[in-house]
């Protein structure tokens, strides 16, 4: 007698299987039609071969697989194919999926098989090219096309196939009743597999609760050199790693496969498909199903042909509907409830349960977890599902990860066991799919981060355009002032002129309230969207007309005393702040009719154009107030001695305007995520905010270098090497700058749960980036430096050496790190291709060549500082 | 047809918290039975009280926190209090186990959020509390029935626990034996047993409590409601280190056999150290955690103020769980080690 490793934990729920075991195998009558997704594996769906009306004959091929992993799909019944469409499938959550229906002609007309005569003689790739064009797939539950499995195993070095015919699940009894009626094909599928394997031994695993099957099983081995293990009652000895270890002692490594210690597992049923589809030459379009529970008149297990309704099967097997309350398609431990029978029975579908309400009785209320630890005797993977339970309920799926989440098998052994009713599965797979979320949020967002950095680059190169413009109009403007001046001053000198301009003034001031009357009464009486925005138009027309002759009185006003200045300087100063009066009221209505829109509840659209119009009247305003800031100051700046400190004062000026251009873009957004407005207005918003505080940061540099050497012409010799080094220190502050303004503005759309927060994180990071990026070139070029001068050096620059690199390794550690965190979410994730996994690994080794590289520097750094020392 | 549809597992082991519980109290009968044989009606007077005390107190409490009644049919407080009524003395006045009942209950349970969150074994905390409030009349334990004159009736004991009227007279009192053999002096062993002549009957009536505690530990092992490595870990530690001194110098020290079933021993190894809730959580872990009290047991007994020391025990134990939980988890399958410490 073999030796048997017994697993830890494992239940012995009550087993029901005799329940289906009263009458021997039948096939199930043909039924009217079959439904037959594309999709009944693993892997990508199958793509169909034929068209609504074709008629089609049992066991042609109706869908082809595509490449990589997929399988194709057969016709299983003769007759006419009448839709390919969305159907539900048997799914939990009623999921629809494309699907082939087939109305039966009634005849079964079968294609030519085409059996392979000799496979006894055939090699591996003919018997592969068998399975793979028979549409074999997995049937022990997961659906993994047959092929892939066999491939992969093949790349492996396996010395060991086993067959499960553990069957542990209670109330199935599919692979018990295969292998009592075909135990011949099984021994010849065992035999084609060893063919292709070529494996050192072969273990059929089988509970000990079947002894009619292992003794079917002694007489169809005799002679051959597979051998029967039979193992003990125990739920889930069938799971493919607890078998693997049952029969081998070997255990698989979390997160691989079987094969990945030379173990290759295969399902009874999918053998017995193996050996028809080659010996006689017929493709999977049919499998045992088990029709059981007591709701049940007459439960059997039937040989069912594959898209065959359930309701069509439940008939069969007289269900009593009074009693039914619930549908469990797969076994009572990790099974699925349907909503409903009108789901067709797939490759991978091997029970039907229809239960009583005494059976399955309404789930208990939850109580609380009492930590009593039968969990954790019963978990067959050795997790600790009470501390998985608490990490997942409080969401902390760091946690819940370090205890090993991911190994969890979802047998529901924990679940079943646990005292206070706790559904514990059910918090682990939404704790995995919030992980799983998270992951491919991370990715999306590395991904936003990369398109974003392009749009970055565009939009740098964009705004200094714009700037380069500007300074060109300003410059012009300015220089147009004098002659503005001399044209409105002799026409101000009549009293007569600004009695009309205020009769103007009132006039405009009553149009405008009537416009703003209209609207609101509009409003209430609840006028159409495209009424509401043409009288809001007529409103700000109004507006505007109002606030024009307003600016046209102040400048009336304003003449006559400017005239009488002997500076023509101030008068044009005054001229300014009135345009900036005017500006800001202009800047004012604009906002109040935002606010009004978004109250009244407008369109996005029109919210938008809103939104705009506001911004460029903050726009003009603050480029008013600049020009004010600059009139004002090229008075004093003439005074002045040094042409530097006038630069600097414009300069400080720009900043402050800047500031202001980006303190109130920062409002309009504020506002707009108070008014809730669209998720595309919040990012345009959130845009004009972002170029705002890049022209502030910008502004600010500007000014810091403008004063760095300044400073450094009093204080120091000039020397080309420091400047750079402040340049390069400013740059870092601009970075640094620009990464909390970046994370600010993360984190009011984080807490508001509003705007586009992957564009935002992916700013942030990229800020971050940046930054990082800067500091470590300053930390290169000071040890450039350093290294340049290394005889001069004292010792108190070497320290300062040490400390760049000791930055510059940190950097690389963190770079690193982060690195390894991605690889670790992307191999955690069990589908990511290889190519993208491969890539982040590259990353990753060239992040920690260059950290290696970074604690090189350091450590020649701290070496030659001993040395010196010394 | 449109059916509810729950996730799997669709199937569950009829077993439930509440029965967990009753099945605890149900194992603590045949002490209960027993310490009333032996000692008279004090005990059930004592978990009378305590028991409807802690089912009354938890009522309060689930309805000031606006809980549903169903809680209160967990059988955790019935459980609680059983406890603490077992474990003091049986010639406590009433409000001894009444004040103990309502701390375990609301200080000591309620108050970490009710059933499964509390750190500390609740009736553990009020035994403490009670012991060093007032450790006069927790220590005063009677002799057992075979060496009383006249023994109370049922309501001669009731007017005592409720009024105090009928002073115990001296012969019926007594240090406990653990008490008594701490205090020898300088006396051997063998000259404390020859000169205290009520204690070997004494240790004959405490050995009957201790086996008949036994009893009910054992068929909670049997029915699977407790696993074996927290009251191995505890009587096994207490045991050795018993062993060890003993066989370093019988004359002071007491032997094996006597910190075994005199005392607490038997019933905290099955009945309290084995609290799911406040023990640790592993089967590692367990052994630790018993190992630990065990250890703690017979140095507070042997160097320390306290006779028995079970409850300060358990509870410094309660204190080292998380710790222990972090350090003692298993090795996951598919794992070539297990973790350790939380990162």
């Amino acid at each position: 007698m073999a030796k048997i490793w017994d697993f830890h934990g494992g239940i012995h729920p009550a087993e029901h299987k005799d329940l289906s075991l009263q009458v021997p195998l039948r096939q199930a009558p043909l039924p009217a039609y079959v439904v037959l997704p594309l999709q009944q594996h693993i892997g990508a769906p199958a793509r169909p071969l034929v068209r609504v009306g074709d008629k089609v004959r049992t066991g042609q091929k109706i869908a082809d697989r595509q490449a990589g992993i997929s399988a194709c799909v057969h016709a299983s019944i003769s007759g006419t194919v009448v839709a390919i469409e969305e159907r539900p499938i048997a799914h939990p959550s009623q999921m629809q999926d494309m699907c082939i229906v087939i109305e039966s002609d009634g005849q079964d007309t079968w294609v030519e098989r085409a059996p392979l005569i000799n496979w006894q003689s055939a090699n591996a790739e003919t018997l592969l090219a068998h399975i793979k064009g028979n549409g074999i797939v997995g049937l022990g539950g997961a659906g993994f096309p047959t092929l892939s499995k066999i491939q992969s195993g093949r790349a492996h070095q396996l010395d060991t196939l086993i067959i499960n015919a553990a069957e542990c699940e209670p109330y199935i009894t599919a692979d018990d009743t295969g292998i009592r009626h075909y135990p011949q094909e099984l021994v010849t599928g065992i035999r084609i597999l060893q063919r292709i394997l070529q494996p050192q031994q072969t273990l059929i695993g089988i509970e000990d609760n079947k002894p009619d099957a292992i003794e079917r099983l002694r007489e169809a081995t005799i002679g051959t050199n597979i051998e029967i293990r039979v193992v003990p009652t125990k739920y889930p000895s069938g799971g493919e790693k607890q078998l693997t270890y049952l029969l081998t002692g070997r255990e698989v490594p979390s997160g691989g496969l079987p094969a990945d210690v030379g173990v290759l597992c295969q399902n009874v049923g999918t053998l017995i498909a193996v050996a028809r589809a080659l010996v006689q030459g017929e493709p999977l379009v049919r499998r045992i199903v088990t029709l059981t529970g007591h709701a049940l008149a007459a439960p059997a297990n039937l040989e069912v042909r594959l898209g065959t309704p359930i309701d069509a099967l439940l008939r069969v097997a007289q269900l009593d509907p009074q009693k039914l309350a619930r549908l469990i398609l797969g076994g009572p431990m990790m099974g699925f409830s349907l909503p409903n029978a009108q789901v067709p029975i797939t490759k991978t579908s091997n029970c039907v349960i229809a239960g009583t309400l005494q059976e399955f009785p309404s789930a208990a209320p939850e109580m609380p977890c009492i930590r009593c630890g039968m969990c954790e005797q019963a978990c067959p993977a050795s997790l600790l599902p009470q501390q998985l339970y608490w990490f997942s309920k409080a969401k902390e799926f760091d946690k819940a990860r370090l205890y090993n989440l991911f190994d969890c098998i979802e047998c529901g052994a924990c679940a079943y066991v646990c005292p206070s009713q706790i559904p514990l599965v059910q918090y682990y797979r939404f704790a995995k799919g919030e992980i799983r979320k998270e992951e491919s949020e991370a990715l999306k967002a590395e991904r936003a981060r990369q398109r974003f950095e392009f749009k970055q680059e565009r939009q740098a190169r964009e705004q200094a355009e714009k700037a380069a413009r500007r300074q060109g109009k300003t410059a012009s403007a300015v220089q147009m002032e004098p002659s503005v001046q001399k044209a409105a001053a002799p026409a101000s000198t009549e009293t007569l002129d600004l009695k009309k301009l205020k009769i103007q003034l009132a006039a405009k001031s009553v149009a405008a309230k009537k416009a703003q009357q209209a609207l609101t009464q509009a409003q209430e009486a609840g006028a159409s969207a495209e009424e509401l925005a043409e009288l809001t138009k007529t409103f700000q027309n109004a507006q505007q007309e109002q606030a024009q002759a307003q600016s046209a009185i102040a400048q009336a006003t304003e003449t006559p005393t400017a005239t009488q200045s002997p500076s023509p300087d101030v008068a044009e100063l005054k001229k300014l702040k009135i345009q900036l009066a005017a500006k800001s009221v202009a800047a004012k209505k604009a906002q109040q009719a935002l606010t009004q829109a978004q109250e009244a509840g407008a369109s996005a659209e029109e919210l938008a154009e809103l939104t705009k119009t506001f911004q460029n009247a903050q726009q003009e305003q603050a480029q008013a107030q600049s020009a004010i800031a600059q009139a004002t100051e090229t008075p004093t700046s003439t005074q002045s001695q040094s042409p530097d400190v006038a630069e600097l004062k414009k300069l400080k000026i720009q900043l402050a305007a800047k500031s202001v251009a980006a303190k109130k873009a920062q409002q309009a957004l504020t506002q707009a995520q108070e008014a809730g407005a669209s998720a595309e207005e919040l990012a345009e918003l959130t845009q004009v905010l972002q170029e705002a505080q890049q022209a502030q940061s910008q502004a600010q540099a500007a000014l810091e270098q403008q004063q760095v050497p300044k400073t450094q012409h009093i204080q120091a010799p000039p020397k080309a090497a420091d400047a750079h080094l402040k340049q390069l220190s400013v740059q870092i502050a601009v970075k640094k700058v620009a990464f909390r303004k970046a994370e600010q503005a993360w984190q009011q759309a984080h807490s508001s749960q509003q705007g586009d927060l992957d564009v935002l994180e992916a700013h942030m990071l990229n800020a971050q980036e940046a930054l990082h990026k800067a500091q470590a070139e300053l930390a290169t070029y000071q040890a450039q430096q350093s290294s340049a001068s290394n005889k001069q050096v004292t010792q108190d620059g070497d320290q300062h050496l040490l400390k760049k690199r000791k930055i510059a390794v940190s950097v690389a550690q963190a770079a690193v790190r982060s690195a390894q965190k991605r690889l670790d979410n992307l191999s955690e994730i069990k589908d990511t291709p290889s190519e993208q996994l491969a890539a982040q690994q590259a990353r990753l080794a060239s992040a920690q060549a260059q950290l290696a590289q970074a604690q090189d520097a350091l450590a020649q750094a701290a070496s030659t500082r001993t040395q010196e020392i010394s | 047809m449109s059916l509810l549809a729950p996730s799997s597992p669709h199937a569950h082991r009829p077993l439930s918290t509440s029965h967990v519980m009753a099945q605890v109290s149900l194992a603590t009968l045949p002490a209960l039975g027993v310490l009333t044989w032996l000692f008279g009606w004090g005990s059930l007077i004592n978990v009378m009280l305590a028991v409807t005390t802690a089912i009354f107190a938890e009522a309060l409490i689930l309805k000031l926190r606006k809980r549903p009644w169903r809680i209160l049919m967990d059988n955790s407080a019935l459980l609680t209090g059983l406890l603490l009524g077992l474990s003091i003395t049986p010639l406590a006045p009433w409000w001894l186990p009444v004040l103990g009942a309502a701390v375990a209950v609301v200080v000591a349970k309620q108050v970490y959020g009710g059933l499964g969150q509390n750190p500390f074994n609740p009736a553990m905390v009020a035994y403490a509390l009670l012991l060093v409030s007032f450790p006069l009349p927790m220590s005063l334990w009677p002799q057992p029935l075979s060496l009383q004159a006249e023994p109370w009736t049922f309501w001669e004991h009731l007017t005592h626990t409720f009024t105090g009227s009928l002073h115990a007279i001296d012969g019926y009192t007594g240090a406990t034996l653990l008490d008594a053999f701490k205090h020898k002096g300088a006396l051997t062993a063998e000259e404390f047993w020859l000169q205290t002549p009520v204690a070997q009957a004494v240790l004959n009536a405490t050995t009957g409590v201790s086996l008949a505690y036994l009893l009910g530990g054992v068929y909670l092992l049997w029915r699977g409601i407790i696993s074996w490595h927290t009251p191995v870990a505890v009587l096994a530690s207490l045991l050795i280190l018993a062993a060890f001194f003993y066989g370093a110098d019988p004359s002071q020290y007491a032997s094996p056999s006597m910190h075994l079933l005199v005392g607490a021993g038997i019933f905290s190894a099955f009945f309290i150290a084995t609290d799911p809730v406040t023990s640790a959580t592993s089967h590692k872990g367990k052994l630790v955690y018993g190992a630990g009290i065990g250890i703690l047991v017979y140095v507070i007994r042997t160097w320390g103020n306290y006779p028995d020391a079970f409850a300060f025990a358990v509870l410094l134990m309660n204190f080292a769980v998380p710790f222990i939980d972090y350090y003692t988890r298993p090795r996951t399958y598919g794992h070539a080690r297990a973790q350790r410490g939380i990162k």
